[in-house]
């Protein structure tokens, strides 16, 4: 028999459902980074109670996994997103907070010190174009983003097919770039990287 | 990736790790559902906790006993099994010997799924586990005849439990650290009340469980001596939120003491004693918030005797092919995946925090054949599992939060009390 560590998360799962300690070794896979997703959606400090509710979630969920999928990552970050959704409020209030950090001034020469108030803030115009998305928008947009999923991952996560996947994140950048100020971002802002 | 996306990608804010402690929290917390007592599991697998409930009537040695207590009928309960005679005292198990604990019980299952189904399973349960944990112990299930949940039409499913099945129990008394259930361990334990109850307390602290559920841990399918017991019993009793009951009856029909707790799921849970012997008779389970339990006020919805207790110098030939019980191996120090997309990220610190400790014993088979055994299960009456349900209700409390993938594979799983492991 091998090792639990061993054990892909669908099969961690799987055996969760007659073994549930067996599910405290997928929070050990992967909480650190559904921490960090959600503490740059909702802040660092709310995270901290959203990663045990999306672990919670998941383990009473479970039973329902669909176990050919080896890696449990979309599985987590579609509740991970739910959760996100429950604190709605809060990530607005974050987000606009952030967008008001520094007075917009598009165009400014030294916009990009100014902006960049500090790492973990997010930049003002982007938290000012995050406010301007839907909610559902801006799942689909941070989930490609922020968690790195591929569009194949993000329609599992979202339980959308992947073709909707990409029609959505085509109109999505044609708004991102209206919200943006139509210019090219990457021109003007070649070093936001961290 | 699209510029668009790119610059939000990577503009992402910085955070910190997950603070160690409030990770610690959370995984506190996801453990202690998942060792919950009544928490869903699958019936077969679900030995460790499963219940042996029971009327421990005739140890070895029998007849000393006899449970006092009497039954429905008003008679004195037949003893279970006259076993062997002559031995009046309480005999103790020799280090290599195994303890047999013989039970019948019953609990809910839940189907959850496209399909959602309740229904009480029955089965019969024999237990053998070495009196000192020098080697893997033994479990076999047998399907009995399913009932009603209340309010619920049967399943087709619940036909299923039919047959027996065998399981190896593993063996690894040094990882079970104080959740073992070997004879000789449980025969360390204090021998007076207020020692018992600082031990309940103590335990219950380490395993997440209160100290009434580490009482119920202690006695499902377990011998303890005397001693231990009458302790038990007595700390039992005091504990907070824990009532007395009198002529209360466990799944063979038979009367005791019963202490009871109000448990999650609006359940008062009954642990029944015959009070001369301080044995352990069975397990009750009756509704008292329908609500939560999503059956009505008085519903039984677990009923289990524990029908024998018998020393054995071996474990049956079926232990050869029993069953693989992984629970003693290494249940999982944290990996962290090597994803290069994460590359960039801090690699968070990998929590330390030792493994769970797994359930019951471990691996190494002693076949031959059992010297003594035996004990008749005695007059079972039908557990009462109320059927007399209205219209029915659907569960609120069957877990379906968040999961967004698409096809919804039918899983049966039920609900038994769990030991702490």
């Amino acid at each position: 028999m091998v090792m639990a560590q061993a054990l892909d998360d669908a099969t961690l799962v799987g055996q969760s459902v007659s073994e549930p300690e067996m599910f405290a070794t997928l929070f050990d896979r992967h909480a650190d980074e559904i921490f960090r997703y959600a503490a740059r959606r909702l802040g660092p400090e709310l995270a901290e109670d959203a990663v045990g509710e999306v672990f919670l979630a998941a383990f009473r969920g479970r039973a329902r996994y669909d176990r050919s999928r080896s890696d449990a990552r979309p599985w987590l970050y579609g509740i991970a997103t739910k959760v996100v959704a429950q604190h709605r409020r809060a990530e607005r209030r974050r987000t606009q907070a952030m967008a008001r950090l520094s007075p917009d001034r598009p165009g400014s020469f030294d916009e990009r010190s100014a902006d960049r108030v500090t790492a973990e803030q997010l930049q003002p115009r982007l938290a000012k174009a995050l406010t301007r998305l839907s909610a559902a928008e801006r799942d689909l947009l941070l989930l490609v983003a922020w968690a790195d999923l591929t569009y194949e991952d993000v329609a599992l996560a979202l339980d959308i097919p992947v073709g909707t996947v990409r029609s959505r994140l085509h109109r999505l950048r044609t708004k991102v770039r209206r919200a943006l100020g139509g210019i090219d971002p990457f021109k003007e802002e070649p070093e936001h990287g961290r | 990736m699209d510029d668009e996306i790119r610059i939000f990608a990577e503009g992402r804010p910085a955070v910190p790790p997950y603070p160690s402690e409030a990770r610690e929290t959370a995984r506190r917390r996801l453990v202690q559902e998942a060792t919950a007592r009544h928490r869903f599991r699958l019936p077969r697998i679900g030995w460790q906790a499963a219940g042996a409930f029971g009327l421990t009537v005739a140890l070895v040695g029998g007849v000393a006993f006899t449970l006092s207590a009497t039954g429905r009928d008003g008679t004195v309960a037949r003893p279970a099994a006259p076993v062997l005679a002559g031995v009046s005292d309480e005999p103790a198990p020799k280090p290599g010997q195994f303890v047999l604990v013989e039970s019948e019980t019953m609990y809910a299952a839940m189907s959850m799924g496209e399909q959602e189904s309740r229904y009480l399973y029955r089965t019969k349960r024999q237990l053998w586990r070495s009196a000192d944990a020098s080697a893997d112990g033994l479990l076999s299930i047998e399907g009995l005849e399913p009932k009603q949940f209340p309010g619920w039409p049967m399943p087709e499913e619940a036909g299923k439990w039919q047959g027996k099945e065998w399981m190896r129990l593993a063996n690894c008394p040094d990882r079970m650290g104080e959740a073992r259930s070997d004879h000789a361990y449980l025969a360390t334990l204090p021998a007076d009340a207020d020692g018992m109850r600082a031990y309940l307390e103590k335990r219950g602290k380490v395993t997440n469980n209160n100290a009434f559920g580490v009482v119920g841990d202690l006695i499902r399918e377990t011998y303890l001596p005397r001693p231990q017991r009458e302790a038990l019993f007595n700390a039992a009793k005091a504990l907070p939120g824990v009532e007395v009951a009198e002529g209360v009856e466990d799944g063979a029909g038979r009367k005791g003491t019963a202490l009871g707790s109000k448990v999650q799921g609006g359940m008062l849970e009954q642990l029944v004693f015959d009070p001369t012997t301080f044995m352990f008779m069975g397990e009750r389970g009756t509704v008292v918030d329908a609500k939560s339990a999503g059956a009505p006020v008085g519903s039984v919805l677990a009923l289990t005797a524990q029908t024998g207790v018998s020393v054995v110098d071996a474990l049956p030939a079926e232990s050869a092919s029993a069953a693989h019980d992984s629970s003693c191996e290494d249940l999982g120090r944290p990996t962290t995946k090597a994803d290069p997309r994460f590359s960039a990220e801090p690699t968070a610190p990998v929590s330390a925090e030792p493994t769970l400790p797994a359930s019951a014993e471990s691996t190494a088979p002693a076949p031959g054949e059992p010297t003594v055994t035996v004990t008749p299960v005695p007059d079972r009456d039908a557990p009462s599992a109320a059927q007399d349900s209205g219209a029915p209700s659907r569960p609120q409390d069957v877990p379906a939060e968040s999961a967004p993938q698409a096809p919804v594979p039918t899983v049966t799983v039920t609900m038994m009390p769990s030991s702490d492991r």
